[in-house]
C-alpha cells in the first residue's frame, strides 16, 4: 500500500516527535529535572494528536462504504480535526490554570538557563514540524490549479452566451474543490477510467478558445490571479492536517516562550523577574485558543450537516423552483460530508408525466452539478390528476396542492412531518414526526 | 419553556459557580493551594455544563432553516463528544501530574484541610449525581442488562400510561394485513399490528427523547427524563469524575494523616491514576457512540444489507445503488436511495409506498427515493440526450453509452456499490446523462 503524502508527513512528525519524547524523559529522569519531564510530557500530547490525525486520514483513505458505513469513513478527518482541537482547548485550560496557579504562588526556577536550552531543542523539533506542514498548503494550490480550468471549460460549453450564468460560473467556481491530485486518481480508479477522464478534460478545453466574450475574459482574468488560487487554498484546505498544525504551533509558541521567560529570569533582577512565566504562558494560550476554536467550529459545523458556507439554501431552491413542471420542495437538505463533498437529498411535486421525470431530473441535476453538489437523490411525487386518481381517492387534494403551492414553501427544510403533505409518505402513512411521537 | 434537561443543568450549574467562587475566594485568603487547584477542577465542570446546556437549547429551540436544513438537533451528539473528548484530555492531564508526583512526591502541608475540602466537593458532586440520578440509573439499568429487558421496561410504562398499546405481531410479508392496519384508527395500535414485537420494542426505547409537547408528554418525561442521551451521559460522566475524584482525596488526606509509613506521600498519585483510568473507560465508549453517529455510520440495530434485499425482492426492482441510512440523532433515522426499475414510470408510487414501507418496518421514518427507469424507450431518449450534452460526435457517444450498457449488465448481480456516493462506474443513469458525479467532478 502507497502511503499519501498527508500519512508520510504525519508519520515522519511523529517519529521525529517520539524520538524526542524518549530522549527528554530519559534524561530528565537521570538528571532528576521536573522541566524536562514536564516538556516530555507536552511532546506526548502532540504524539496523541498525530496519532488520531493518521488513524482519521488511514481509515478515509483506505475504508470502502459498506453496510455498516454506507458513506465510507471520508469524514473521519472532519471528525479527527474536532477531537483535536477540543483536545487542544482542553489544553489551554489546563496550561491556563497551572499559569494562574503560578501567578499566585510563583516559584523559584532553580536553572533558567537550562530551562533555555531545553526551549531551544524543543523548538528547533517544531519548526521541522511546520516545515513539514507548510509544504502541504502548496502542494494542495497546485492540484488546485490544474482542475480548476477542466470545471470551467465545462461550465462554459454549458451556457456559453449567458452573462447571468457567467456569473455562476465563479460561484460555482468557487464551491468546486478539485481532487488533491492526479495520483489519488490513479490510487481510486482502474487506468482505463483514468485515461477516459483525461481525454474528456481534455475535450472539454477545446471549446474555452471558440467562445471569446468580454464577461468571459472577466472571468478569466479573475480566475488567473494568484490572489484567488490562495484565498480559495485557505478556505479548502483539510482540517485534519489544520489541527495538526495547530498542535505544532502551539507547541513552537510553547518553546518561545519558555526561551524568553528562562532569558528574561537569567539576565535580570528584578524582584518580579518570576512572574514572567506564568504571564508568557497567558498569552501563548489566548493565541492558541484564537486559532483552536474556529477550528473547532468549522468542523462541528459539518458534522451537524449545516449546509456548505459557500451555498445559500434559499438560493439554491428559488434556481430550482423555475424549472417548468416543479411545483414544490420539500425535505430539502444540503450537507458536507466531508470539506469538499457536497451531498444534496430533496423530494420534489411534480406536475408532469411520470415519463418526463428523467429529463426533468437531468435539469435538476445540472443545476446543482454547477453549485458544486455532485451527489443528489432526487425524489419525484406526481400529482398530475391521472397519477392522483390512481393513487389517492380524493382529486380534490390534487386540487388543493396545485392552488397552493406556496403554502408549502416554509416547510421546505427538515424531514417529513405530518402537515408536509409528502404523497410518499401519505401513501405508506409514515412520517418522522408522527412515527417516532407515537409512542 | 425550560425542559427537564435544562432545569437540571441549569440547577447544577449554580451549585458548581457558587461553589467555584466560595472555594477561590477562601483559597485566595488562606494562600491555600490546594483549595485553588480544586476550583479550577470546578471549573471544568462549569464548562462541561455550559457545552451541554448550549447543545441541549439550540436542539430544541431551533428548527430547521436555509443554513441548517437538518436543523440542530445533532448538536447533542456533538455536545456528548465535545464534552468526552474534554474528559479525556482532563484524563490526560491529571495521569501526567499524578506521574510527576510519583517520581518527586510532594509533602503536603496540610493534610486535615485538604480532607475537608475533599468533603466538602464530595457532597456537592453527590447533589449533582442525584440530580442526574434517573438518567445514570437508566443507563447503567440498560448498559447491564441489555437492550431487551430494557425495552420490555419501557413497554410496562408505555402500556401503564396509555392501556391501549397493542402487542400483536405480524409477519412483515403479509400486505394484505399491512394494508388494514393501515386504514385503521389509533396511530398507536397500528403501529403495534405492523410491527414485529422487537422493532415495538427499540421504537418504544426510541421515543422518549422526543417526548417535549404536552402535559402527557411531560409526565411522561418525568419518569425517564433523557434517557440514552449521549449529551446528558457526558455531564454524569463529568460529574462522575469529580465524585470519584473527591472520594480519592478524602482517602489520600485520611492516610497522610492517620499513618506514619515513610511511603504514604505516594498514596495520592496513586489513588489519582486508579481514578484516571475508571474515568478513561467510561469517557471512551461514549466517544465512540458519538463519533459513530456522527461519522453517518448506519445504526447498529439496523442491516443495511437486509433492507437492501428487501428492497430488491419488490416487483420491478432491478438495482439498487446510492443507498446510504444514518441517524440524524440517536433516534432520528434517515435513508437516501437510489432505485433502478423496470416498469413504466407511472408504477413509481407504487413501488415507492412499498419502499417506504420497507423503511418503516426498520424504523426509518425520513427517506428520499429516486427512481431511474431502464425501459427499453427510455434508454433511446437517454441516448439522444446524452449525445447532445456530452457534445461529442453520435458515433463515439454511442460507444461511451454501450460501454454503459455493459456495466449495467454486470450491475444487475447484487454489487457492493449498493452504498457510497455516485461513481463513474456505478451506471446512475441520471448521473450519467448530466455527466456529473462525485468521483469524476471532484
Amino acid at each position: 500500500m502507497k502511503l499519501g503524502s498527508k500519512q508520510v508527513k504525519i508519520i515522519s512528525l511523529l517519529l521525529l516527535d517520539t524520538v524526542f519524547f524518549g530522549i527528554e524523559i530519559t534524561t530528565g529522569y537521570l538528571s532528576h529535572s521536573l522541566a524536562l519531564i514536564a516538556d516530555s510530557f507536552h511532546m506526548l500530547n502532540d504524539i496523541i494528536s498525530l496519532v488520531v490525525a493518521l488513524w482519521a486520514v488511514n481509515v478515509a483513505k483506505n475504508r470502502n462504504p459498506d453496510s455498516t458505513y454506507t458513506y465510507g469513513w471520508k469524514r473521519a478527518e472532519i471528525l479527527g480535526a474536532l477531537i483535536n482541537a477540543v483536545f487542544l482547548i482542553a489544553l489551554c485550560v489546563s496550561i491556563l490554570i497551572e499559569a494562574l496557579q503560578r501567578i499566585i504562588a510563583p516559584p523559584v526556577i532553580e536553572n533558567p538557563k537550562f530551562v533555555l536550552y531545553v526551549g531551544v531543542a524543543g523548538l528547533i523539533s517544531n519548526t521541522v514540524g511546520l516545515f513539514l506542514f507548510h509544504d502541504n498548503d502548496q502542494e494542495h494550490g497546485h492540484g488546485h490549479g490544474h482542475s480548476h480550468g477542466g470545471i470551467f471549460a465545462d461550465h462554459e460549453m454549458h451556457m456559453p452566451s449567458s452573462h447571468t450564468h457567467t456569473h455562476a460560473h465563479v460561484d460555482g467556481i468557487e464551491n468546486t474543490t478539485p481532487m488533491d491530485s492526479t495520483d489519488n486518481i490513479s490510487e481510486i480508479m482502474p487506468n482505463a477510467i483514468v485515461d477516459s477522464f483525461m481525454n474528456e478534460n481534455t475535450r472539454l478545453l477545446t471549446p474555452e478558445n471558440a467562445s471569446k466574450t468580454p464577461s468571459y475574459s472577466t472571468s478569466s482574468h479573475t480566475i488567473a490571479s494568484g490572489g484567488n488560487y490562495t484565498e480559495h487554498n485557505k478556505r479548502k484546505r483539510s482540517l485534519n492536517m489544520h489541527g495538526v498544525f495547530l498542535h505544532v504551533l502551539g507547541d513552537a509558541l510553547g518553546n518561545i516562550g519558555v526561551m524568553l521567560s528562562a532569558f528574561f529570569i537569567w539576565k535580570t533582577d528584578y524582584s518580579w523577574k518570576y512572574y514572567t512565566d506564568p504571564l508568557v504562558s497567558l498569552i501563548i494560550t489566548g493565541i492558541i485558543f484564537s486559532s483552536a476554536l474556529p477550528l473547532s467550529c468549522k468542523a462541528s459545523k459539518i458534522l451537524l450537516q449545516a449546509t456548505p458556507s459557500t451555498l445559500s439554501g434559499d438560493q439554491v431552491e428559488g434556481d430550482l423552483l423555475k424549472i417548468p413542471g416543479i411545483i414544490a420542495i420539500h425535505d430539502f437538505h444540503i450537507w458536507n460530508l466531508t470539506e469538499s463533498i457536497f451531498i444534496a437529498s430533496l423530494h420534489i411535486q411534480l406536475d408532469i408525466s411520470p415519463e418526463q421525470f428523467t429529463d426533468l431530473a437531468k435539469i435538476v441535476r445540472s443545476k446543482l452539478h454547477r453549485y458544486g453538489i455532485h451527489s443528489a437523490t432526487l425524489q419525484p411525487e406526481f400529482i398530475t390528476r391521472e397519477v392522483t386518481s390512481t393513487e389517492r381517492a380524493g382529486d380534490s387534494q390534487g386540487d388543493h396542492l396545485q392552488n397552493d403551492p406556496l403554502s408549502l414553501r416554509p416547510k421546505t427544510y427538515g424531514t417529513g412531518i405530518s402537515g408536509s403533505t409528502c404523497l410518499i409518505d401519505d401513501a405508506a402513512n409514515c412520517n418522522t414526526a408522527d412515527c417516532l411521537e407515537d409512542h | 419553556m425550560i425542559t427537564g434537561k435544562e432545569l437540571r443543568i441549569i440547577s447544577l450549574l449554580t451549585l458548581d459557580t457558587v461553589f467555584f467562587l466560595l472555594e477561590i475566594t477562601i483559597g485566595y485568603m488562606s494562600h491555600s493551594l490546594a483549595l485553588i487547584a480544586d476550583s479550577f477542577h470546578m471549573l471544568n465542570d462549569i464548562i462541561s455544563l455550559l457545552v451541554a446546556l448550549w447543545a441541549v437549547d439550540v436542539a430544541k429551540n431551533r428548527g430547521p432553516d436555509a443554513k441548517y436544513t437538518y436543523g440542530w438537533k445533532r448538536a447533542e451528539i456533538l455536545g456528548a463528544l465535545i464534552n468526552a473528548v474534554f474528559l479525556i484530555a482532563l484524563c490526560f492531564s491529571i495521569m501526567i501530574e499524578a506521574l510527576q508526583r510519583l517520581i518527586e512526591p510532594q509533602e503536603i502541608q496540610n493534610p486535615r484541610l485538604v480532607l475537608y475540602v475533599g468533603v466538602a466537593g464530595l457532597i456537592s458532586n453527590v447533589v449533582g449525581l442525584f440530580l442526574f440520578h434517573d438518567h445514570g440509573s437508566d443507563s447503567l439499568h440498560s448498559h447491564s442488562h441489555g437492550s431487551v429487558e430494557s425495552g420490555n421496561n419501557d413497554l410496562d410504562i408505555e402500556s401503564n400510561a396509555t392501556h391501549s398499546h397493542s402487542h400483536a405481531s405480524l409477519p412483515n410479508d403479509n400486505l394484505a394485513i399491512d394494508e388494514d392496519a393501515i386504514s385503521s384508527p389509533g396511530p398507536s395500535g397500528q403501529i403495534g399490528e405492523v410491527l414485529p414485537q422487537s422493532v415495538v420494542n427499540r421504537l418504544s426505547n426510541e421515543s422518549q427523547p422526543l417526548l417535549n409537547h404536552d402535559d402527557h408528554d411531560h409526565s411522561h418525561e418525568s419518569k425517564k427524563p433523557g434517557h440514552r442521551s449521549l449529551n446528558m451521559h457526558g455531564v454524569f460522566l463529568h460529574v462522575l469524575g469529580d465524585a470519584l475524584g473527591n472520594i480519592g482525596v478524602i482517602a489520600a488526606a485520611l492516610f497522610i494523616w492517620k499513618t506514619e509509613y515513610s511511603w504514604r506521600y505516594y498514596s495520592d498519585p496513586i489513588v489519582s491514576l486508579i481514578i484516571t483510568i475508571i474515568i478513561f473507560s467510561s469517557a471512551l465508549p461514549l466517544s465512540r457512540r458519538a463519533s459513530r453517529i456522527l461519522l453517518q455510520a448506519t445504526p447498529s440495530t439496523i442491516s443495511a444489507d437486509q433492507i437492501q434485499r428487501e428492497i430488491l425482492a419488490v416487483p420491478g426492482v432491478i438495482a439498487v445503488h446510492d443507498f446510504h441510512v444514518w441517524n440524524l440523532t440517536e433516534s432520528i433515522y434517515i435513508a437516501s436511495i437510489h432505485v433502478q426499475i423496470d416498469c413504466a414510470p407511472d408504477k413509481f408510487m407504487s413501488s415507492a409506498k412499498l419502499i417506504r414501507k420497507i423503511f418503516h418496518q426498520h424504523g426509518i421514518h425520513s427517506a428520499t427515493v429516486q427512481p431511474e427507469f431502464v425501459s427499453g424507450d427510455v434508454n433511446e431518449d437517454i441516448r439522444r440526450r446524452f449525445s447532445i450534452i456530452a457534445g461529442g460526435s453520435p458515433s463515439s457517444s454511442q460507444e461511451a453509452f454501450d460501454s454503459h450498457g455493459n456495466t449495467e449488465h454486470g450491475r444487475k448481480k447484487r454489487s457492493p456499490t449498493a452504498y457510497g456516493a455516485t461513481t463513474a462506474s456505478s451506471n446512475c443513469i441520471v448521473d450519467d446523462a448530466v455527466n456529473c458525479n462525485t468521483s469524476n467532478c471532484l
